[in-house]
């Protein structure tokens, strides 16, 4: 075999394919039978951004000084900004491969937006906000783009929203459709060495239906007509997956891969509400209702932390000296950062039992803390819930369903099922990681790995 | 996607830094896919020019071979790129007008700072004279008057440098790139386009 195929399934946990569904998804089952299969660890925070970049530059967030789907570009009081393509400054698997003049198919993959140049062609990920900028590398692969997909190739699915939630569900049918349209399109033209698509769709349709699958869920309904909304999902998926297979030159080996998983949510912890109540966080006006934390109404001074939600939150401190209106003395900070992590760690809900959150700290879990870090890290997965950064109204917990609150959570378990040429023998593990997948690649194409990469080939 | 060719001319003296800034480069545009060699000032002369000295003649004849070769690479779709002392700008514009699609990258950066950082040892030598004939001591350097580029080596880092170089490039239509500026501030970059634009490239 000479080419591969690397076909990522945003949020698609283990469990979907390897047990509840593993008989309805015969195209994936076939990958499976043939080849390997296995968890894949991922990143902590498990959102998409650092996950998949970890998993395309094989190094881990700290490295990255990615932390999640913000950034923070200076210890400021400027509010993050989104993450892009523009904050990964590390090189992906396709730098290297257009490094040995092999070439890529890259689409969707996440947070490769503005797209950057490399040998062959790349559509950027969900986080495209317009077709109005360049969103192919190179730009005229777009007019094929769209062309193979119906002349509107979608980047994701945001039809949140109505009694059902209708609207997305035809949306994500439609995108996916399209996407394996368009990608079919260019990986039959035989040019590409490495080929590699990332489907956001099982992640949008965990986060609006997993009510209706799990009856653990705050909000489940036995029998609702949607009861089987992610499962048909996964099945339509699995027959776009084949018709892909069929599609592909018959010496390319697949690999399919999720760099996180998914969970049940049952709400969410409201992390800056609780800070202010707490009067760790100063307002120069206090937030008449609930909204996200709007950088330019704190009132710096007087305030000591403040986080960013998400599966993690991330918990930063504000310190006299390194933050120009830090509210925490700079000789504090050790023992202030002991003393908030306590104070979160002893929060109960309002039945009184507590939350026992994890905390982390970066200098623990990753190998370097590049950029702007958080102080440290925090999640309440041990009562599945997710971490709100919005502030005002009040309330520290957030039900399952409530506001914008997804049903779905990200989990750091993914999956990696690889159909791999028979000479190559995969190691026998509990537990693969996401750090794994670019050593791989690279060596499946006899190139040398670079040393600063922190995972090993599977074979 | 064909991507045509073209020379990269790092000039400037000994120390500067012509040399990582040529290799950073060059990493980033097989990156990118692109075809790339190297002409460097101290190998070629263990090879394509071995023999020469550092008369003017010899100096001549050394940079108008390492420019036929560039040329050579460059109209067959290859990205040369040659990092050279290269002090007189007359065989430096000989070059260019053999070449056509020729970038000129100066490296910038004053004698004392050079003198202090003597990476190799060199300046102390030649100050010392016992090294004759040495560019910027007692041999003399011919500032571009019209670089394409011009990175200062004592003012910028190495990678401030380096995006400046790529970021012309891209301009100029040279490297692919995309609408983004990327990793340049808004700054940098109007002042790159500033450049460009008093040249006529863009």
């Amino acid at each position: 075999m000479s080419r591969f195929a690397l076909i990522g399934l945003e949020s698609a946990p283990p469990r979907f394919l390897f047990d509840l569904w593993r008989d309805d998804l015969p195209n994936i089952g076939s990958v499976m039978k043939e080849g390997m299969h296995g968890v894949l660890g991922g990143t902590i925070p498990s959102s998409a951004i650092p996950a998949w970049t970890s998993m395309a530059a094989c190094q881990d967030p700290g490295q990255l000084g990615l932390y999640g789907p913000t950034v923070r570009a200076a210890r400021d009081h400027a509010q993050p900004v989104e993450a892009t393509s523009e904050h990964v400054r590390a090189k992906t698997i396709w730098n290297y491969l257009s490094n040995q003049k092999l070439n890529s198919l890259v689409f969707a993959y996440p947070e490769t937006w503005p797209p950057k140049p490399l040998k062959g062609v790349l559509v950027a990920g969900a986080e495209t906000p317009a077709k109005d900028a360049q969103w192919t590398y190179p730009r005229e692969a777009s007019r094929e783009v769209e062309a193979a997909a119906d002349g509107d190739y979608m980047f994701d699915a945001t039809g949140y929203g109505g009694p059902e939630n209708e609207r997305l569900l035809e949306q994500v049918y439609e995108m996916t459709r399209r996407r394996f349209a368009a990608f079919r399109q260019f990986a039959r033209k035989k040019e590409f060495d490495f080929m590699s698509l990332v489907e956001i769709g099982p992640d949008r349709v965990q986060r609006a239906f997993w009510r209706h699958l799990d009856p653990e869920h705050p909000r489940y309904e036995a029998g609702h007509r949607h009861g089987s909304a992610i499962h048909d999902y996964y099945v339509f998926l699995d027959e776009e997956l084949g018709r892909l297979l069929n599609d592909l030159p018959t010496d390319t080996s697949v690999m399919i891969v999720s760099a996180r998983g998914a969970r049940r949510s049952n709400g969410a912890f409201r992390i800056n509400e609780w800070l202010r109540k707490e009067k760790l966080l100063a307002f120069k006006e206090a937030p008449e209702e609930s909204g996200p934390l709007a950088f330019d109404k704190v009132d710096w001074g007087k305030t000591k932390a403040w986080a960013e939600g998400g599966s993690t939150a991330r918990v930063y401190m504000n310190v006299k000296g390194r933050e120009p209106k830090g509210g925490v003395p700079e000789a504090d900070l050790e023992s202030f950062r002991g003393e908030l992590e306590a104070r979160l760690s002893a929060i109960a809900d309002e039945s009184g039992s507590p939350l026992a959150p994890e905390v982390s700290r970066p200098e623990k879990i990753y190998r370097a803390a590049n950029g702007v870090a958080p102080d440290f890290l925090v999640r309440f997965a041990g009562r599945s819930l997710r971490v709100s950064g919005d502030v005002g109204g009040g309330a520290f917990f957030l039900g399952a369903g409530e506001g914008d609150a997804p049903d779905a959570d990200s989990d750091p378990e993914g999956v990696v099922i690889w159909d791999h040429p028979a000479k190559l023998r995969p190691k026998r593990k509990e537990r693969y990681s996401v750090y794994d997948i670019a050593p791989t690649i690279l060596s499946f194409f006899n190139l040398e790995l670079p040393a600063h990469w922190i995972g090993e080939p599977l074979f | 996607m064909g991507s045509k060719g073209f020379t990269l001319w790092f000039t400037g003296l000994s120390g500067s830094g012509k040399t990582t800034l040529a290799r950073q480069v060059e990493q980033i545009l097989r990156d990118r896919g692109m075809k790339v060699e190297i002409l460097d000032g101290d190998v070629v002369r263990t090879n394509l020019s071995k023999g020469l000295g550092f008369s003017k003649e010899d100096r001549d004849t050394n940079i108008k071979r390492i420019g036929f070769v560039c040329h050579l690479l460059s109209r067959n779709g290859v990205v040369a790129i040659a990092s050279a002392i290269s002090p007189y700008r007359e065989v430096r514009d000989y070059n260019r007008r053999m070449i056509g699609r020729f970038v000129e990258v100066y490296v910038k950066c004053p004698i004392d700072v050079l003198t202090k950082r003597d990476v190799k040892g060199m300046y102390a030598k030649a100050l010392a004279g016992e090294i004759k004939g040495f560019t910027g001591v007692d041999d003399p350097y011919e500032e571009p008057l019209r670089p394409e580029i011009l990175v200062e080596t004592d003012k910028e880092t190495e990678e401030e440098s380096v995006q400046k170089i790529v970021r012309s490039l891209e301009l100029m239509g040279y490297v692919p790139g995309a609408d983004a500026s990327g990793e340049t501030s808004e700054e940098e970059e109007e002042k790159i386009r500033q450049r460009l634009r008093d040249l006529g490239y863009i």
